[in-house]
């Protein structure tokens, strides 16, 4: 199946810049990892398979789909190193080597990602050297890229668009493999934050303690109160002592923690009142 | 119900005139009350207390609670006057006046008025220690 990325998920930062979006839910992607396991059931019951998932980016995606597999299997990773710093055999320089003989099995190959083809290409030369009785692939994800075509896989999880994807055992510089969903990687570069600025006014003793009666601050677009107070309470720490019982205002109403600031609000932060 | 809500500098100015024109006749009470600045604050005695207010929030604040007020109960008429500003001891922050058919609803909405101001009506107190 295709999809496309969706334009109005949550955004989650990352530490190198930039932002991760949802891409393919959770939910989507047990409810596909089921169906390829239903069907790599059907044509490999009654054989002596050997499934090899390819390091590390397989992880999630290999533990997903035997859990579901409903026939005896073996089991193997191996790893393959881009950098040329493993053990060579063939064109290949391994940083893991098959644990089994491959001879006479049928051997079933696991990859994360489609991309350019070069790894799987490598790893089922090497493996189809050894004399299995099949030889097939099954991917995770198939990007589409206009500049190559690699042999299409035995077995497809999505085929997706050109995008940086990450999550569910597919890193960002070897973070993110953890994210139970799979997101687009967006670099800083081609994220537009929009900033507005706010009016901020202290009150009471708040004033004193910030020496400032109105000011003016800059948050980035769709900013929260509660984000805002973080702000403010970083930039004069000399009111964190009273944040507990601080009360903020928008305008001339409370305003609530999660209460959505826009351009030109007048946010004012004081003690609590002693009217009468 | 009629209304006037009004926050200015000290010193409050007590209104010497009777209740608003259109009521006479349906009242059968009119409250009034004077909050008042005490010589002592706590265990300290004191010259008095320096109100400040935000102003706008504070009107915005005080005809909130009176829409309120209207709802629970058939007030006839209600005036706040709050003042900011040096209030010295024994002068007069707030005036309220309150006027309903019968009394028991007025108790009950200028107790309640009272009570929710301090807690929502953004106006803080600075008291000034006496010297010497």
């Amino acid at each position: 199946m295709e999809l496309k990325a969706s334009e109005e998920a949550e955004r989650r930062p990352t530490s190198c810049g930039g932002i991760i979006r949802p891409f393919i839910p959770e939910s989507e992607i047990h409810r596909r990892v089921r169906e390829l396991s239903a069907e790599i059931s059907r044509d490999y019951r009654e054989l002596d398979v050997l499934m090899v998932g390819i390091l590390n980016g397989t992880i999630l995606f290999m533990a997903d789909l035997m859990r579901h597999l409903d026939f005896d299997l073996t089991v193997d990773f191996v790893g393959i190193s881009s950098y040329g710093d493993g053990t060579t055999s063939g064109n290949l320089s391994w940083t893991k080597q098959p644990g089994y003989p491959v001879r006479g099995r049928h051997v079933l190959v696991i990859e994360d990602i489609l991309e350019t083809g070069q790894t799987l290409d490598n790893v089922l030369a090497a493996l189809q050297a050894d004399d299995p009785a099949s030889l097939k692939s099954c991917v995770l994800l198939h990007k589409q890229r206009p500049d190559f075509s690699p042999r299409p896989p035995d077995y497809c999880g999505f085929r997706i668009e050109d995008h940086f994807v990450v999550g569910y055992g597919l890193d960002l510089a070897g973070k993110y493999r953890n994210l139970p969903y799979i997101g687009i990687y967006q670099p800083a570069s081609s994220v537009t934050v929009e900033v507005i600025e706010i009016e901020v006014r202290f009150w009471s003793h708040f004033k004193d303690l910030t020496g400032v009666a109105v000011t003016k601050l800059q948050l980035p677009s769709g900013c929260r109160v509660a984000e805002a107070t973080e702000k403010i309470l970083s930039k004069w720490p000399s009111l964190e002592p009273h944040s507990q019982s601080a009360l903020v205002a928008v305008g001339n109403e409370y305003a609530t923690e999660d209460r959505i600031l826009s351009a030109g609000d007048s946010l004012s932060f004081f003690p609590p009142v002693q009217g009468g | 119900m009629t209304r006037d809500i009004r926050i200015y500098r000290a010193p409050l100015k007590i209104p010497g005139t009777p209740d608003p024109d259109g009521i006479s006749g349906m009242a059968g009470s009119s409250l009034c009350f004077t909050g008042m600045v005490r010589d002592t604050e706590g265990t300290t005695r004191i010259e008095g207390i320096d109100y400040e207010a935000f102003t706008a929030m504070a009107e915005h604040q005080f005809h909130s609670i009176a829409d309120e007020i209207e709802k629970r109960w058939p007030i006839l008429s209600l005036e706040i006057h709050h003042v900011f500003g040096w209030v010295p001891a024994g002068g007069g922050s707030v005036w309220v006046r309150l006027a309903s058919p019968h009394r028991a609803e007025g108790f009950e909405a200028m107790q309640y008025l009272l009570t929710v101001m301090k807690k929502r009506v953004p106006i803080w107190k600075k008291p000034e220690p006496k010297t010497g």
